[in-house]
């Protein structure tokens, strides 16, 4: 899926962002945010997307490959930034595989996060109504 | 006069502005997500309410008021989402002293209400897709619908008989608590559709004009993506025979501002059905904007405001050319379309000529989780379909937006696609074969079979139905 970006033939930079120009013709503008992260647009000769903090993912997601809600790990971190809508874990309590733990509500569309074996839960680290940012540690789990 | 604007992103930066030209002032309903947004630049003066969360802000009716009260506002400018079709929003407003830029409560009674709305269709001889509360199996695919509901989460999509009690029940649940309501319709689904609509803008006992029609049938996951206007000439001519008596009927109902009928093509039939009626102005009003060269959001402040309501109703309207609307989202394409949130760092969007973009964001804006992702839309007119779709996707392709992912090369890859400028594409086209064909995967069969073109090759065809859309129903 990915091809090798062809040569660099110019750059120009200015502040906090720089265009290059590749030697096929293509062109890419390069900015830095805040957080100091690249961020890329997304026209590039091939058609490619290089866009978002600099992965250069592919254009569209593989074939069944949506986003998973949550991880797997013994910690659920956020998948997205969100506002968490509602809390259906309590410490201490035994959970199946699958349950829905939390649910996080991000522009309208909720994300549940669910435990992805029958676990127990330590510790919920978030409260309904609250902003988290993605990746954020929400519910851990005893293994 | 004063406006207060009670919305965001860019219908409120249109808003503002509109106000602007017609020597009115504006105050804006401002939350704390949204003050480096343009809006706040654009305002007259700003309303600040202390909390972001819809619920807390947009929806309640609590904080409308409050904001009336305080700013002293004659009107309210509701735009879209939110509470505008709400009959709640326009009696609010009233009691609170002011007037809702909108139609009338006794009309919202019948046009957004779904089944109340369906009987004014089956009035004008257009034909729904009801089918029975308790379906058989040969109405399946079905989809459930909450009467008060708008779009995405107030539908549900049923495939077998077996699955429809469990959504039904569910649906019901969501739609108590979204709207209030668990009133529920049951409707066929069309697999292979086309989705149009036609805009009409009432003037309340002067009657209601038709302005031309729209096809949105790009869509992704039942929501709009890019649209474009006029319709296919066949589904324009199918629609032709009904549209006086529309305007009659709503004519009736007192109907004011702006308002869209939705219906659905069914390919293979060619037949017409009635969707519903959307109360309020559309995200995708600028198509019709770029036809007739009118600016509707004046209009709708025009004619609530008695600013020269009757010479835009006796103003010669004419689709001419193509026009066509790209939504830009904050979300991610390579991710499951996940929305993103962020700061706007970085924006360069070029705009060539005949294209406008209509942006909820500048520079140094954020993207909160609190609301829809929709950060603006790209417009685009072309004299002929192709030349429209061509400025569009020279737009999308040039456009630089960072600090937030969107959905730019996505619209841009659709507006190129062999199968839309060809306009073979049907509702289910995206999902179906063209997020398929990216990823590789096999198409379904009814995709690869080849789909029948909609019919522009017939310019003829087209000038004729499109000249009888200036009729206006006179009371």
């Amino acid at each position: 899926m990915e091809d090798r970006p062809p040569a660099l033939k110019h750059v120009l930079r200015w502040r906090r962002r720089a265009l290059l120009f590749w030697a096929d013709g293509s062109r890419t503008v390069i900015t830095f945010d805040a957080a100091g992260r690249a961020w890329a647009d997304h026209a590039t000769a091939a058609g490619r997307l290089r866009g978002g903090p600099f992965e250069r993912g592919a254009l569209f997601p593989r074939a069944g490959g949506a986003s998973e809600a949550g991880s797997s790990g013994p910690a659920l971190h956020a998948p997205v930034a969100g506002i968490v809508a509602r809390v259906h874990a309590r410490a201490g309590q035994d959970v199946a595989a699958g349950e829905t733990l939390l649910v996080l509500e991000l522009m309208k569309m909720e994300f549940p996060l669910v435990a992805p074996r029958a676990a127990r839960v330590l510790a919920v680290h978030a409260a309904a109504g609250v902003t988290v940012e993605k990746g954020a540690l929400l519910v851990s789990l005893a293994t | 006069m004063k406006v207060l604007v009670f919305n965001r992103g860019e219908i409120a930066v249109r808003a503002c502005l509109a106000a602007k030209k017609l020597g009115l002032r504006s105050a804006l309903f401002l939350t704390p997500a949204d003050h480096e947004g343009p809006a706040a630049r654009l305002a007259d003066e700003i309303h600040l309410c202390p909390d972001a969360e819809p619920a807390r802000s947009f929806l309640s009716l609590e904080e409308l008021s409050r904001a009336v009260r305080e700013t002293g506002a004659s009107h309210v400018y509701p735009g879209y989402g939110f509470l505008s079709e709400s009959e709640e929003l326009a009696r609010a407003v009233a009691e609170a002293g002011a007037l809702l830029v909108g139609p009338p409560v006794e009309a919202l009674r019948v046009t957004a209400h779904k089944g109340r709305a369906a009987e004014l269709a089956r009035r004008c001889g257009l034909a729904t897709l009801s089918v029975a509360s308790e379906p058989s199996a040969a109405d399946f695919p079905v989809l459930l619908k909450a009467a008060r509901g708008g779009g995405g989460r107030g539908n549900a999509f049923v495939e077998r008989p077996e699955q429809f009690a469990d959504a039904l029940r569910q649906l019901q649940h969501r739609a108590l608590s979204l709207f209030r309501d668990d009133a529920i319709l049951v409707e066929r689904f069309l697999t292979q559709a086309r989705h149009v609509e036609l805009q009409f803008f009432g003037f309340g006992g002067l009657g209601v004009l038709a302005l031309g029609t729209r096809d949105c049938s790009l869509q992704r996951n039942h929501q709009k993506v890019v649209e474009e206007g006029p319709a296919a000439p066949p589904v324009a001519a199918a629609l032709q025979p009904h549209v006086e008596a529309i305007c009659r009927e709503l004519g009736a109902l007192g109907y004011r501002g702006a308002g869209t009928v939705e219906f659905l093509w069914d390919v293979a039939r060619r037949q017409l059905h009635f969707l519903e009626i959307n109360s309020r102005i559309q995200v995708e009003h600028p198509v019709t904007e770029l036809l007739i060269g009118e600016d509707l959001v004046e209009w709708q402040l025009r004619e609530a405001l008695g600013l020269g309501a009757e010479a835009l109703f006796r103003r010669e309207v004419a689709p001419r050319g193509h026009a066509v609307e790209a939504r830009l989202y904050a979300e991610d394409p390579a991710q499951g379309f996940v929305p993103d949130t962020g700061t706007v760092h970085h924006l360069f969007l070029p705009a060539p000529p005949h294209c406008r973009w209509d942006l909820g964001v500048a520079e140094g804006s954020r993207v909160t989780p609190h609301y829809d992702p929709l950060l603006g839309k790209l417009v685009a007119w072309g004299n002929d379909r192709a030349e429209a779709l061509g400025r569009a996707a020279l737009a999308l392709q040039a456009a630089e937006l960072h600090g937030v992912r969107t959905n730019l090369t996505f619209l841009a890859a659709i507006v190129q696609h062999e199968a839309v400028r060809e306009d073979r594409h049907t509702t289910r086209w995206i999902e179906e074969a063209f997020l398929r064909e990216a990823t590789g995967a096999p198409l379904p069969a009814h995709v690869t079979a080849e789909l029948p073109r909609h019919g522009r090759e017939e310019p003829a065809a087209s000038q004729k139905s499109e000249e009888r859309w200036k009729i206006a129903h006179r009371r």
